[in-house]
């Protein structure tokens, strides 16, 4: 990066993608969008629920089973703030505040029963190609829009890095920052385990010395003056303004009780994120420690899938009050999503196998014409019946709610590649 | 048959901390068909002999003749020598393999305790005599099985089990006087990897302390953790020469081949150059001649070229040929030295040095796609075929055998041989990928846009690119429909060119239009019948100019950070700057054989290369005007490198993960693959699984993951790719300075080299001169030795608190009994969150330097570490 780049993309208006200041012609030439917006989006948090949440045991309820050889739902449905849609017993909280979300029942795509495979497919949108690689809806948004605020990435993972949320084609610079855990702040910003401010200091002190010498000696190269360019970025970057969003202890204590456990305080810290403007933040539900599998029900993974569920539930029905109360939630779309759903059968051990062909997402906020269910799937959820949602659909749909043009093009070299692969907003959710 | 030494009485305890399935007890005329005699073995080594292709599962079988006999030191392997083919490369051994340790050793009467640990099943004979015996290793895909707690050692001295290992103590009751021990260990299976595992016999004689039991004339040792690691150290090396011997052996027809194709292509480039080169030309020394070329183009001065420093150049020369710094050492040793030579001497010893090799490999994973996947293939994963890259630049193969091998894709697909190219999973046109690649890599063609349809940005036609991957696959190709573009359903014209269908049919056929037609000389192809060897043919031959011309170019671009035809791996979009220096290049490599080695020799010998670097603003005055430059361009230290060098400075241990997520080994290898135990950069590779299970994570591989992908490396590697994304980015320094510096590199713990140099010391000054030279290969400057004084100097006098230094600790394993067959329960969630706490929490510090002047000196190390002079080729 040019060093006249670095400076903008701390100064100001031009704040765009990570580390970018390249994207503004794409704001600028973007193409009159395909439906009036009636989104006001310009942030989302991407909530991700890893391993295949099953859609007729959360948001897409159907008869209860009976025992291990009756196909069904597992938990009784309850009835939401929106007449004639039910959820799942445990996502009760979330009921209540279904007015303010849209249930998408009909997602579905044809990836072979892998979770990587699958993955990838949600995260970007297309089945992998032989000779590109494609980007992460996260890594799109952050090219398109770049961040929302001065001095903040513009996309934020709190999970495990992976090929499937990175960006493709689009570079190293539309990448992500991660972290694995919410008090410790991403990987590489935060300030190592233990290291005093005394000390902290008198590093900084050494090095920017021999920094300075280093680049007044090199003072007509311009590699050498990029990279320490770049590391004053970075500095500020690790400074308090950007770290304080990982202080949730600054948080009201009775806020964060709200949201509840580790998944709750992380979709808090999104919440801060994008206050702070962060254009992108996908949360990883990965606490695989309450049930082993995580959402990847087989087997005993089954037993304890309402302790997640209902974790699901008070961080998701917090986070929708809680932007509200910040008048927020209109400016944040909030997108609850999984690689597949799971068939009604229950295994040899009581869990549940993989379904791609039709399963649920949910968005709330945004914007969007909410209080509705989109799509039905049959009697136990197998199949679709009406309205189906592509995940190019389901893509196009984020994208239009932010304002970005789903079809148009983006380049990987000389290659054309359209944002997204022919995928239409759900014209429902914006009239 | 060999001769019996008689026994006293054995006592079969087995005091497993594994229990195991009781394994029926080995018969005996499968015993005794077997050993050798004591009076045949050797008194200083173990005898090792390997048989391949046994039943699976089961000791029930007749063994022939071993397929291979070799020695080693003591009881204690890892590693297992690898099997070649007629052309030297990699293939598999048939599994399972019978691994039979054999020695003998005298000891005194008395009840002693046997040590066996193993992966898989063993079985223990003492004097032919069975005493104990190890199941067999069963297969696991589930992921639900509880985590294993992993055994503390007999003795806490010990290194302790690794996971996927069981440890089984024996008591045997000896005569005095010699005995042989025999250890037959299965390695691998049908549908098993052939590990070995860390496989190790030990003895503790009337209760003493546990020794590997080695032969009578060698000393014993005690397995501690350090003793341990040196162990695998050595034995990589002793591996790595015997594997070497074994190629060269099973190779040696085909040597003569290549030796004959050199021939030819001498002859050929000499009869060409006849044409063209003038007398006076070929008088002149190559190298002097390079800069002759350079500075003619730029209309300089030869006497106007600026030769870089001393200590500049040593650290240029050692980056660019065995891809780490110089040491301390060297440096001072380089800089004292007064020879008129010194440079050309230096040139030559390190163009010797075997990690040569090790900076060659990533370099090639990348123009290459070397794209192995550690779990359940993902898009364009393919065989680990580094293992090949990297023995191929050990050797010093000549560069047209390296493409003629890798074209012809035999050998080991999982287990490092150029048959893991021919992979390239859930791709359903792999051959037209690889035919992509190697034209790109060896020729300089842009054919990727040709997989789908004709482009306008390239001359070369989808069906041409077909044909080729026919040849490849040696028969017709249909083209898929995921090769094809479906037309833009509001009938706009596209902007490419559409001339084959899905199911049209390409037969194997060389035909580029746009590209030099090649004549093969007589008796280039061995086999005419097979279009793969025809393929390779054509693109090495001496008759095909591009080849030796895009190698130089690669080779030129690399040492000297710009190229002559640019961009180096697309011939046709590109500008030939000068053609006379690739000219001399290629007349050069061909003299040579295809030696990449005497190619970096010339260009490291030149007054060109040994220049001071040119800024991008002097560069481009040259290129804009077509002319060459007269120096080198400033480069970043590539990713490899930098890992590389931050570890030899530190002189730490990479000491992460092992590169596998079945380290138990019970997974088959097309779906989980084991890269080792990563040393080098080159050896890693990307932990992501799109899973997002914590179970699954590596948390010490990840950190220096972290670091790499920032400064450009590629975790996966789907496409091929030469020139990286190495532009700066603010996260560089930032992970760099907030990651593996701060938990590892500049921690002073018992076993860096930081903490030496701290306690060696004989005053402060010194030190301060020692940690420059160690960590930025120079003497500091006046104001920095100031700095640098003033911050030491406080408590240097009494910083030592234990004289001696006896109280240092030895590195512990991380060692974590997850596995994929566990990894889905929440112990096994637990575990790796610790682990990833541990990682972060970082080295812990000595407790042999007073703890403020230590923090003073790490702060110290670290800014040094963190300087921008670090990451930049002076």
């Amino acid at each position: 990066m040019k060093r006249r780049e670095c400076l903008k993309w701390m100064g100001g208006a031009a704040a765009l993608g990570w580390f970018d200041a390249t994207s503004v012609s794409n704001v600028q030439a973007r193409s009159a969008p395909l439906l009036p917006r009636a989104g006001s989006a310009d942030s989302c948090i991407f909530l991700w629920l890893g391993g295949g949440a099953c859609h007729i045991d959360t948001f897409d309820p159907k008869r209860v089973s009976k025992g291990k050889k009756d196909p069904g739902s597992y938990y009784p449905a309850v009835d939401t703030a929106v007449p004639g849609v039910q959820l799942c017993e445990h996502l009760s909280r979330t009921a209540k505040l279904l007015d303010r979300c849209a249930v998408v029942r009909t997602l579905n795509h044809n990836v072979v029963d892998e979770h990587a495979a699958a993955t990838n497919r949600v995260h970007t949108g297309r089945p992998p190609a032989d000779s590109t690689v494609y980007p992460s809806i996260g890594s799109i948004v952050s090219h398109q829009l770049g961040a929302v605020g001065d001095g903040v990435p513009a996309y934020v993972v709190a999970g495990y890095p992976s090929a499937s949320r990175g960006p493709g084609f689009l570079g190293a610079k539309h990448s992500y920052v991660y972290l694995t855990d919410t008090e410790l702040g991403p990987a590489g910003l935060r300030r190592p385990t233990g290291l005093s401010d005394h000390r902290f200091d008198r590093r900084n002190e050494l090095v920017s010395k021999l920094r300075q010498g280093y680049s007044e000696k090199h003072i007509e190269d311009e590699r050498i003056q990029d990279y320490v360019a770049a590391s004053d970025v970075g500095a500020k970057l690790a400074g308090p303004k950007f770290m304080n969003v990982f202080q949730l202890s600054s948080e009201p204590d009775s806020l964060r009780q709200e949201y509840g456990g580790e998944f709750g305080q992380r979709c808090l810290m999104a919440r801060r994120l994008v206050e702070s403007g962060v254009r992108f933040v996908e949360v990883s539900f990965n606490l695989n420690f309450i049930n082993g599998t995580g959402w990847d029900t087989h087997n005993e993974g089954q037993l304890q899938q309402h302790v997640m569920i209902d974790q699901l539930d008070q961080a998701l029905s917090a986070l929708i009050r809680d932007l509200e109360s910040r008048k927020r939630l209109d400016r944040t779309l909030v997108v609850v999503a999984t690689e597949f759903g799971r068939p009604p059968e229950f295994d040899g051990g009581g869990g549940r196998g993989h379904q791609g062909k039709a399963f649920s997402g949910l968005l709330a906020g945004g914007g969007l014409k909410l209080g509705q269910a989109i799509g039905a799937t049959d009697e136990l959820g197998r199949k679709i019946e009406s309205r189906p949602v592509s995940i190019p659909d389901f893509h196009a749909t984020i994208h239009h709610a932010l304002g970005i043009n789903p079809s148009e093009e983006l380049y990987d070299g000389d290659r054309p590649v359209p944002i997204t692969d022919r995928g239409q907003p759900i014209a429902e959710l914006f009239s | 048959m060999p001769q019996r030494f008689s026994f006293c009485a054995f006592l079969l305890v087995s005091m497993s901390h594994w229990v195991a399935a009781q394994e029926p007890s080995p018969t005996a005329p499968i015993a005794t068909q077997l050993g050798i005699a004591a009076s045949e073995l050797p008194e200083d080594r173990v005898v090792v002999r390997l048989y391949e292709g046994l039943p699976d599962r089961t000791w029930d079988f007749t063994l022939s003749q071993p397929t291979l006999e070799f020695d080693i030191p003591a009881m204690a392997i890892s590693q297992l020598p690898k099997k070649y083919n007629q052309r030297g490369v990699i293939e598999d051994r048939p599994l399972p393999v019978l691994a039979q340790l054999h020695v003998k050793r005298t000891l005194p009467a008395g009840k002693h305790s046997i040590l066996l640990r193993s992966k898989n099943a063993t079985r223990l004979w003492i004097d032919d005599v069975a005493v104990g015996t190890q199941p067999f290793l069963t297969t696991n895909g589930d992921g639900h099985e509880q985590v294993p707690t992993l055994p503390d050692p007999p003795s806490s001295r010990l290194v302790p089990i690794t996971q996927g290992h069981r440890e089984n103590i024996f008591q045997a009751e000896l005569n005095e006087g010699v005995h042989v021990f025999r250890l037959d260990a299965m390695v691998g299976g049908k549908t098993l990897r052939p590990e070995i595992g860390d496989l190790c016999l030990a003895i503790s004689i009337d209760d003493s302390e546990f020794v590997v039991l080695t032969p009578e004339a060698s000393e014993t040792w005690v397995p501690t953790t350090q003793r341990w690691k040196e162990f695998h150290t050595d034995e990589t090396q002793r591996m790595q020469r015997l594997n070497q011997l074994l190629r060269f052996e099973a190779s040696e027809s085909e040597l003569q081949y290549w030796n004959q194709r050199h021939t030819q292509a001498r002859e050929f480039i000499l009869a060409k150059s006849q044409e063209g080169h003038k007398e006076s030309e070929q008088a002149i020394a190559p190298n002097l001649l390079i800069d002759q070329i350079c500075t003619a183009s730029s209309g300089r001065d030869i006497n106007s070229i600026v030769e870089t420093d001393d200590s500049s150049f040593l650290r240029r020369l050692t980056l660019d040929t065995i891809g780490i710094v110089p040491s301390r050492e060297e440096v001072e040793t380089f800089t004292a030295d007064t020879s008129p030579d010194k440079r050309e001497k230096a040139i030559d010893r390190l163009l010797s040095d075997d990690r040569w090799a090790d900076h060659w490999v990533g370099y090639w994973q990348d123009v290459l796609a070397e794209n192995p996947g550690i779990v359940k293939p993902e898009q364009n994963n393919t065989g680990p075929f580094r293992w090949w890259i990297h023995e191929s630049f050990l050797d010093n193969k000549p560069f047209d055998r390296f493409a003629t091998e890798l074209t012809l894709m035999e050998g080991s697909k999982f287990f490092g041989g150029p048959g893991g190219f021919a992979m390239a999973s859930q791709n359903d046109a792999p051959m037209a990928a690889k035919a992509q690649i190697l034209t790109k890599a060896f020729l300089g063609l842009e054919m990727s846009c040709a997989r789908c349809h004709d482009s306008p940005n390239s001359p070369y036609k989808q069906e041409e690119l077909f044909s080729l991957a026919a040849m490849l696959k040696r028969d017709t190709l249909a083209l898929p429909v995921s090769s094809t573009v479906p037309l833009n359903p509001d009938g706009r014209q596209p902007l490419i060119t559409i001339s084959l269908k899905a199911g049209d049919k390409l037969a194997p056929d060389w035909h580029l239009a746009s590209f030099p037609r090649v004549d093969l000389p007589e008796g280039i192809v061995r086999n005419d019948q097979d279009s793969r060897e025809r393929f390779a043919a054509i693109v090495t031959s001496p008759s095909n100019q591009r080849f030796a011309r895009v190698i130089m170019n690669r080779l030129w671009h690399r040492y000297l950070g710009w190229a002559i035809v640019d961009p180096v791996d697309n011939w046709e979009a590109s500008e030939t700057r000068d053609p006379k220096l690739l000219d001399l290049l290629e007349r050069e490599f061909v003299l040579s054989g295809y030696d990449l080695k005497r190619a970096a020799k010339l260009i490291f010998n030149s007054q060109i290369y040994q220049a001071s670097p040119l800024s991008q603003k002097e560069l481009s005055a040259c290129f804009n005007a077509k002319q060459l430059a007269y120096g080198p361009a400033r480069r970043r230290l590539t990713a490899e490198q930098m890992i590389d060098s931050l570890f030899a400075v530190a002189g730490k241990p990479m000491d992460v993960e092992p590169m596998s997520l079945d380290p138990e080994g019970r997974r088959p290898p097309e779906q989980f693959l084991h890269l080792g135990f990563p040393t080098r950069a080159w050896q890693l590779a990307s932990t992501s699984t799109d899973r997002d299970r914590p179970a699954l994570m590596l948390p010490a591989v990840q950190q220096v993951c972290d670091l790499m992908v920032s400064l450009g490396w590629r975790d996966s590697r789907p496409a091929p790719l030469t020139v990286r994304d190495e532009s700066a980015s603010p996260l560089q320094s930032l992970i760099l300075g907030n990651g593996l510096t701060a938990t590892k590199l500049a921690r002073l713990s018992d076993d860096s080299r930081f903490t030496q140099l701290a306690r060696n010391a004989k005053s402060v000054t010194s030190l301060v001169d020692q940690l420059f030279l160690t960590v930025l290969g120079r003497y500091p400057i006046n104001s920095e030795r100031v700095d640098f004084t003033k911050l030491l100097e406080p408590g240097f006098e009494s910083r030592k608190l234990a004289p001696n230094g006896s109280e240092l600790t030895e590195r512990s394993y991380k060692r974590n009994a997850v596995s994929w067959a566990n990894h889905l329960v929440p112990e096994a969630t637990r575990i790796k969150l610790l682990l990833e706490q541990e990682v972060l929490r970082g080295d812990a510090p000595t407790k042999l330097l007073e703890t403020d002047w230590r923090e003073r000196m790490e702060d110290a190390t670290w800014a040094l570490i963190n300087s921008p002079e670090f990451m930049f080729v002076p």
